[in-house]
């Protein structure tokens, strides 16, 4: 069966991204998957400790004061990343999508979304959800995925048939 | 690599990019210096180094975040070299040294530390950290009460100042307060002024004065060879601490080859060779540092400092050096490793033991590294040569006996498989099933062929069975990859 995967973030824009998504299922008869990405920014330090000292086996007692903070963050994001996709789920049950499956991975956007481009049909997600990733749109439009920028509000998804130029489904 | 990539590396972590790379070069100058007294140079020399390196090495090395400088573990292999044929010949096999880190890296040979056990790598760590401990002991010579007071008093604030506060590196409050008292006091004790040259200006690109011809190659290419593999060895090992530290994947080969370009351009600028510091990137990482930037504003710092305080630097004495260098060498000694080596299995231990043994004999973790790559490659060959099982069954006739070969058969275990059989018995027909069994390499072969001729003679006519099976795994490279059922061929029969 063809999938429609919809990236959503739990912001405003997710409810635009699941309706359209609902929409486009009904129309080509494809299953949605939803992509909830949880954040990863290992360039960025968690804690920092001035005091230039290292003691007794230093390396590994960081490693477990990394990791714990690591542990807590995540857990938070996960349970955050679960309730987001239920509510999206719920969202898209109600439209009358049948097939639904949802995953949570950890990393940029840009970067899972090319993992798993090549199982999805139409990818539906809205270019404003990482403003750093604003390269996204153009690879996506080169590739010939779908893209939509959609406005905060929910909008009748009319945006393919009134052939808005970023919006086209793959050949 | 991308330019996004690029920039999350330098500039994904500014503020606590900087604040790390000051208190790592706070650190670095102490180490630095001390690094050159071991090998014999001019503070210069190492503070030198441990400005170019970490700055290269920010730009090109494979790993964000792990510092690179002047280090005891180079430094102690240098010693002989600069007494010998002086500063030029260092400086020369330390681009030599590069040169061979850069043909490790093009030739892909960071792989090839896989080969390093846990617990040689557990060794390693533990004996530079006593190598770097030891070499403080010198310090402490024809000096009284006072040096060993400072000493203890410097290790007493850079344990206990932290609890005051986290926001001041304690390595810097130490340095001060015991400048101070030694200034106040006037022990008469050394000081780094006393140790020889420290920088004046920028370090210029020269060409080392030694004479272009082989007798000189001959000379430096020992040393540099030895450095090269110290040298990557700690880089690649420091690297994976801060992979893990981090949670971040790096390139090795380009661990290598950016260690050895920093160590050309050092060589050039009349620094020593050095390499990634395991104690010094801990501290970076738990400083908050985690880009490029670290690195770069920690050599870059560094040298800012000499070069505006080098009157004061000058002042410190050296019982606060000693202070840090121990710091270093508890941080980077693994304790646990203590505790551990009742639990963990004895040929494990006995790796790590021999390894620290062999480096502190020697002074060269280089003949450590091999000792103890060497014995745990020979105890895991033992290990793996116990499976090895032979079954064998008579025929109802009571005129043929079958053998059953299950397991390895390789050169540890050839002896054990020969062993296996019964020649003494007058039997007619034998048939070896070698199904099951593993043909390693031609010490297997052989001594099956040992086993069919014995055979013959008494007497017995021989068939093997399922010999191009076992052997399958005598082909040096297996094509897991293009054949994708050759693991399972190899494994599961």
């Amino acid at each position: 069966m063809k999938k429609i995967l919809a990236c959503i973030d739990g912001s405003g824009f997710s409810d635009s991204v699941c309706a359209h998504a609902a929409w486009l299922s009904g129309r080509i008869n494809a299953a949605v998957e939803l992509l909830n990405v949880l954040p990863y920014s290992p360039e960025r330090a968690s804690l920092s400790d001035l005091s230039g000292t290292i003691g007794i086996d230093a390396s590994s007692e960081l490693l477990e004061q990394l990791t714990q903070a690591d542990e807590v963050r995540a857990q938070l994001e996960q349970r955050k990343g679960r309730l987001i996709l239920k509510h999206a789920e719920q969202r898209l049950r109600a439209e009358g999508v049948l097939e639904i499956t949802s995953i949570k991975r950890r990393g940029t956007l840009t970067e899972t979304i090319s993992e798993l481009e090549n199982d999805a049909e139409i990818i539906v997600r809205n270019a404003c959800l990482v403003p750093s990733d604003s390269k996204i749109p153009h690879s996506l439009r080169r590739r010939g995925k779908l893209d939509q920028g959609a406005g905060i509000c929910y909008q009748q998804p009319a945006f393919a048939r009134d052939g808005m130029p970023c919006s086209y489904r793959r050949p | 690599m991308s330019f996004s990539r690029i920039r999350l590396e330098w500039l994904g972590n500014i503020r606590g990019d900087l604040l790390a790379g000051m208190v790592v070069a706070l650190a670095l100058i102490p180490e630095a210096i001390a690094f050159s007294a071991i090998a014999g140079v001019d503070p210069k020399i190492g503070l030198y180094a441990s400005f170019s390196m970490a700055v290269v090495i920010a730009v090109v090395g494979g790993r964000p975040a792990m510092i690179s400088a002047a280090t005891g573990a180079m430094a102690l292999l240098m010693i002989t070299l600069v007494k010998e044929h002086g500063l030029q010949y260092l400086l020369a096999a330390t681009v030599l040294t590069g040169i061979f880190q850069v043909l490790a890296g093009v030739f892909k040979l960071g792989v090839l530390l896989r080969f390093v056990s846990r617990s040689v790598m557990t060794g390693f760590v533990n004996a530079l950290a006593i190598l770097i401990f030891l070499a403080q002991l010198p310090e402490f010579a024809g000096t009284g009460w006072q040096m060993y007071a400072m000493v203890a008093l410097g290790l007493g604030i850079i344990y206990l100042f932290p609890r005051i506060t986290k926001a001041i590196p304690s390595p810097l409050v130490c340095i001060i307060a015991l400048s101070a008292i030694s200034i106040v006091a006037g022990f008469g004790l050394r000081t780094v002024g006393d140790m020889g040259e420290l920088p004046s200006q920028l370090p210029a690109f020269f060409f080392p004065q030694i004479p272009l011809t082989f007798e000189t190659l001959m000379i430096i290419l020992p040393y540099s060879l030895t450095l090269a593999v110290v040298g990557l060895l700690e880089s690649l090992m420091t690297a994976s601490i801060v992979d893990d530290l981090t949670d971040t994947g790096s390139d090795k080969n380009r661990v290598c080859w950016g260690q050895g370009a920093a160590n050309i351009v050092t060589g050039f600028l009349g620094g020593m060779a050095g390499c990634a510091m395991i104690g010094q990137s801990v501290i970076n990482v738990k400083s908050g540092g985690r880009g490029r930037l670290s690195t770069f504003f920690a050599g870059g710092f560094l040298l800012f400092l000499i070069l505006v305080l080098g009157a004061w630097v000058r002042q410190i004495p050296m019982a606060a050096l000693v202070s840090v260098m121990i710091m270093v060498a508890i941080g980077t000694f693994s304790w646990s490793s203590l505790a551990s080596l009742r639990t963990h299995p004895k040929s494990s231990s006995l790796v790590m033991a021999a390894t620290v043994i062999v480096v502190v004999a020697t002074h060269d973790l280089a003949k450590g590294v091999f000792a103890g790559v060497l014995i745990s490659a020979l105890f895991f060959a033992r290990k793996v040569s116990r499976l090895l099982s032979v079954k064998s069954k008579l025929s109802e006739e009571g005129d043929e006996r079958v053998y059953h070969v299950y397991g390895q058969v390789f050169f540890a275990s050839a002896e054990a498989f020969i062993a296996a059989f019964d020649f003494k018995e007058a039997i007619e027909k034998v048939r070896i099933d070698l199904t099951e069994a593993h043909f390693w390499d031609i010490s297997a072969v052989s001594a099956l062929d040992k086993v069919v001729l014995k055979f013959r003679r008494e007497g017995a006519a021989v068939e093997l069975v399922g010999l191009n099976k076992a052997s399958a795994t005598i082909i040096d490279k297996l094509a897991v990859h293009d054949k994708p059922d050759a693991f399972e061929r190899v494994t599961d029969h």
